[in-house]
């Protein structure tokens, strides 16, 4: 009897709490629609002031911005320095330092307009000198752009916010790579007459943008505080410090328990977890950055045709898409980046799995399966970071008869085996490809210094070159759905997926650069950032 | 006795000179090269290769590049990072202090606790307590540092929120005076308890077993049958005759103390000479590889050698060998 009363108490006590909860839940539900309308209210009225913390997973070695490509750099440079023109949240090209820009009709000179009244940090007066003294540095000292920048024949001031760029031949893909990267003005006053790369400015750098470097303590952290002689819309936050933190997870953590407002570092397999937050807002973002298996053309088992069409029928990309990848970003259907609407050629797709076709493919090349089924063996050589692709196709791969064993190699060991001595059968890369479409050519080109395979087909390099003189987009889609038949017949890579993010945003973090600025800021900027709290 | 110290410091030498020849062609022979590193693999740019390579003297032969390094060094020069073209010396000197802070720190920590628990044990021997004592010593020790450090910063940063996740300071706040050496406290507590959990168990069973072996020894018999005092033979005898072992550990750990705890440092973000030798090895930056490993063996040769001279000290029959 006894028990039996206080298993009623019990439940009374459970239906009181539930009943309390569900109340409270009310309550809250209309405290926070009453502070989304003042949200709103005061979305116009940001709030200044703060520190804002965000993390990067190694020390930036170099602030030189133009010399070396240094990713753990870039994020703080792209806060201290202006370019010419910039890449926005959604990979378009909006101004930065230049306010206007135009190509002439024949495509050979590209006039920049300036920002008037820019200092420099150190308070000198920039001018359209130290825009012209950049770029010819850049080619002369061989900076990390000057591939790019090639067909720029020379650079003229015919006044102090003025900028012309000649060029050897009509390059419409040129304004792409000067927004890209390694192109930020740098200070004439201060390198002219030095070694650039010894330049002690490249620890304690001067620029012209939103935040001002303070120091760099290695190891521990990097200051920057706001620039209030700002040119352009003044930054809100009093300062930003990025703590380097070189475990993914432990970024991750501290992201999560509030020491951190910030963080790039978010593990793969959490990236699905803030889908149904109220405490953050997820912005999916897609680049122009195609991830697939690349063959070396030149020897090997991959060099015959029907065996890399094989691959195309043997990869199953929905299994790598929802396993490997977790859903992140888009499967590929095509031979170019779905950012390219306008050029996607739909009669030409990836072709869907068939594991029978993909035998076929394999006898008629010449194998015969040994008592295991399989046709050959072979090692797919890879740097870090593909690991769950690598096994998703290396089963797939058993499907249809090639044994693969995966090789992962640190950075330096991968490229010199790989990347510069070609000494391989089959690999995976992916990368930026814009934000321009003629981006495309330095994996396909004959020539192009990411076409590690070899692929050397005339009629594409030809079409390459004719789609960088046409300028309009009607103009150029028939040049690059060519291009697209052409890959899908010599098959020189096989597309897999189209890399994507899930980016957290703090609901407290306003202006972020992936959310709210993404059409002012670039991808690291954070020039629009205010914290509400 | 001159002689012996001597001595020591003569194949001191030697063994720096070795390790210093070793680790300078071991490094070069790693697969990959610095400049194509630095010049990146996104657009890597052919000229800026070429120009990068001659201004570091990479395109002469390892030998004359042997050469060259041994003429600045007797100078003085330990060079400067390929990467970030800050001189090796100055590279170096920012992390020596949070280096020796952790790992002394928790060195000194872990040997007095382990020895401690290992004399504890090595008393009550074959009962519960010594069967769990030792079972959790396997347990600890076949327990990685750098997920032990993860399951910390889980349970005290993310769940609790009593302790910070990472770094030496507080990024936020810039605190003065005490304030900021509470904050360094309290942002080392984790790395250090971690590291202390992981070497314990090292101290615990070589304190353990040796007061064990000397317990059985005959002269400790032959104590008991006169009747002395249990404690008295412990403390004054067994612990004395004991601790030899203990002592050649800590100096072996206090030799590696200037190369830091990279899987720890990382975890933890902190700023010691283990990540910056991991990240030097990653971007294969030779002169900044060449400098911590000439340092490290000059540190460990030197301890080497005060290590024999305090055991000489101690046990007389050491110098007369």
């Amino acid at each position: 009897m006894k028990k039996q009363l206080s298993l009623f108490l019990v439940l009374v006590l459970c239906l009181g709490l539930m009943v309390g909860c569900t109340n409270g839940g009310k309550e809250v539900d209309k405290v926070e629609e009453t502070s989304k309308v003042n949200n709103e209210e005061n979305a116009n009225k940001p709030k200044a002031g703060g520190t804002f913390a965000t993390s990067i997973s190694k020390d930036p070695q170099t602030y030189n911005p133009c010399a070396q490509a240094d990713d753990a750099a870039y994020k703080v440079i792209q806060n201290v320095f202006n370019k010419l023109v910039k890449i926005n949240g959604d990979d378009k090209i909006v101004p930065d330092i230049a306010k206007k820009w135009k190509y002439s009709d024949d495509g050979k000179t590209l006039t920049f307009h300036l920002q008037e009244n820019v200092k420099w940090h150190d308070g000198e007066d920039f001018s359209s000198q130290d825009v012209k003294w950049t770029f010819d540095t850049i080619l002369k000292e061989k900076g990390f752009a000057s591939a790019s920048l090639s067909d720029i024949e020379e650079i003229t001031c015919p006044d102090e916010n003025t900028v012309i760029f000649k060029l050897k031949s009509p390059n419409a893909g040129l304004l792409g790579h000067i927004a890209w990267f390694g192109t930020y003005i740098m200070p004439k006053h201060i390198y002219e007459g030095t070694d650039w790369l010894e330049n002690p400015a490249n620890q304690n750098p001067i620029g012209t943008g939103p935040f001002k470097f303070v120091e760099h303590k290695k190891g521990e952290s990097i200051v920057i505080e706001k620039n209030d002689n700002y040119w352009g819309d003044k930054p809100y936050l009093d300062k930003v410090v990025y703590s380097i933190i070189p475990d993914e997870n432990t970024a991750f953590q501290a992201f999560l328990n509030g020491e951190l407002d910030d963080t790039g570092s978010i593990p793969p397999s959490e990236a699905n977890r803030f889908d149904n937050d109220p405490d953050y807002v997820v912005r999916e973002k897609l680049w122009p950055n195609k991830l697939y298996i690349n063959f070396n053309l030149r020897k090997g088992n991959f060099a015959d045709k029907k065996v890399r069409e094989a691959v195309a029928y043997g990869i199953d990309r929905d299994e790598i898409f929802t396993k490997a990848l977790k859903g992140i970003g888009e499967k590929s259907e095509y031979f170019i980046s779905p950012i390219y609407d306008w050029a996607i050629n739909k009669d030409v797709k990836l072709p869907k799995r068939d594991v029978e076709k993909a035998k076929k493919l394999l006898e008629e090349a010449g194998y015969t399966a040994d008592e295991n089924g399989m046709y050959f063996s072979t090692t797919m050589d890879l740097f870090p970071g593909f690991d769950d692709v690598a096994e998703v196709i290396k089963a797939n791969f058993k499907d249809i008869g090639i044994d693969m064993d995966i090789n992962v190699m640190d950075d330096p060991a991968y490229d010199e085996k790989v990347w510069f001595g070609h000494n391989y059968e089959i690999t995976m890369i992916g990368g930026y490809q814009g934000p321009d479409i003629s981006a495309v050519a330095s994996r396909i080109a004959s020539d192009g210094p990411m076409n590690i395979g070899g692929y050397n087909n005339p009629k594409v390099d030809e079409l390459l070159k004719d789609g960088l003189a046409l300028t309009t987009e009607e103009e150029r889609a028939p040049i690059y759905k060519e291009i697209q038949e052409i890959l899908s017949e010599d098959l020189p890579m096989v597309y897999y997926a189209e890399k994507g993010a899930k980016i957290p945003v703090k609901v407290h973090v306003k202006g972020h650069p992936a959310t709210d600025a993404k059409e002012k800021a670039s991808e690291g900027e954070f020039t629009y950032i205010w914290l509400d709290k | 006795m001159k002689k012996y110290i001597w001595k020591k410091i003569f194949t001191g030498i030697l063994t720096i000179i070795f390790s210093f020849c070793f680790t300078f062609f071991l490094i070069r022979c790693a697969p990959g090269n610095p400049i194509k590193i630095l010049a990146g693999t996104d657009n890597p740019n052919p000229e800026l290769i070429e120009h990068l390579t001659i201004k570091y003297g990479l395109d002469k032969p390892v030998s004359v590049q042997f050469i060259n390094y041994l003429k600045n060094i007797l100078k003085g020069d330990f060079g400067y990072s390929y990467i970030s073209n800050e001189s090796v010396t100055k590279l170096i000197k920012e992390r020596i202090f949070p280096t020796i802070l952790l790992t002394l720190t928790s060195s000194i920590l872990s040997l007095v606790l382990g020895t401690f628990f290992g004399v504890y044990a090595a008393r009550k021997v074959g009962t519960c307590m010594d069967k769990f004592m030792c079972g959790l010593s396997y347990i600890i020790d076949a327990t990685p540092g750098f997920w032990l450090g993860m399951i910390l910063i889980l349970i005290f940063s993310s769940t609790f929120n009593i302790l910070p996740t990472s770094g030496m300071y507080d990024i936020r706040e810039d605190y003065k005076g005490a304030y900021h050496v509470l904050d360094v406290i309290k942002h080392m507590i984790l790395p250090c308890i971690t590291l202390c959990i992981i070497q314990i168990p090292l101290y615990f069973r070589i304190a353990r077993s040796s007061v064990l072996h000397i317990i059985s020894e005959d002269f400790v018999l032959t104590f008991r049958a006169t009747g002395m005092k249990e404690d008295r033979i412990f403390n004054k005898y067994v612990l004395r005759n004991a601790i030899i072992p203990t002592i050649t550990m800590f100096s072996l750990s206090l030799a590696f103390t200037i190369s830091g705890v990279a899987l720890i440092e990382i975890v933890f973000a902190w700023p010691g000479m283990g990540r910056l030798i991991m990240d030097a090895i990653k971007n294969r930056d030779y002169p900044l590889l060449t400098g911590i490993y000439l340092m490290i063996s000059i540190s460990i040769c030197i301890v080497m050698i005060i290590t024999d001279i305090v055991y000489a000290l101690i046990d007389p029959r050491i110098r007369y060998e």
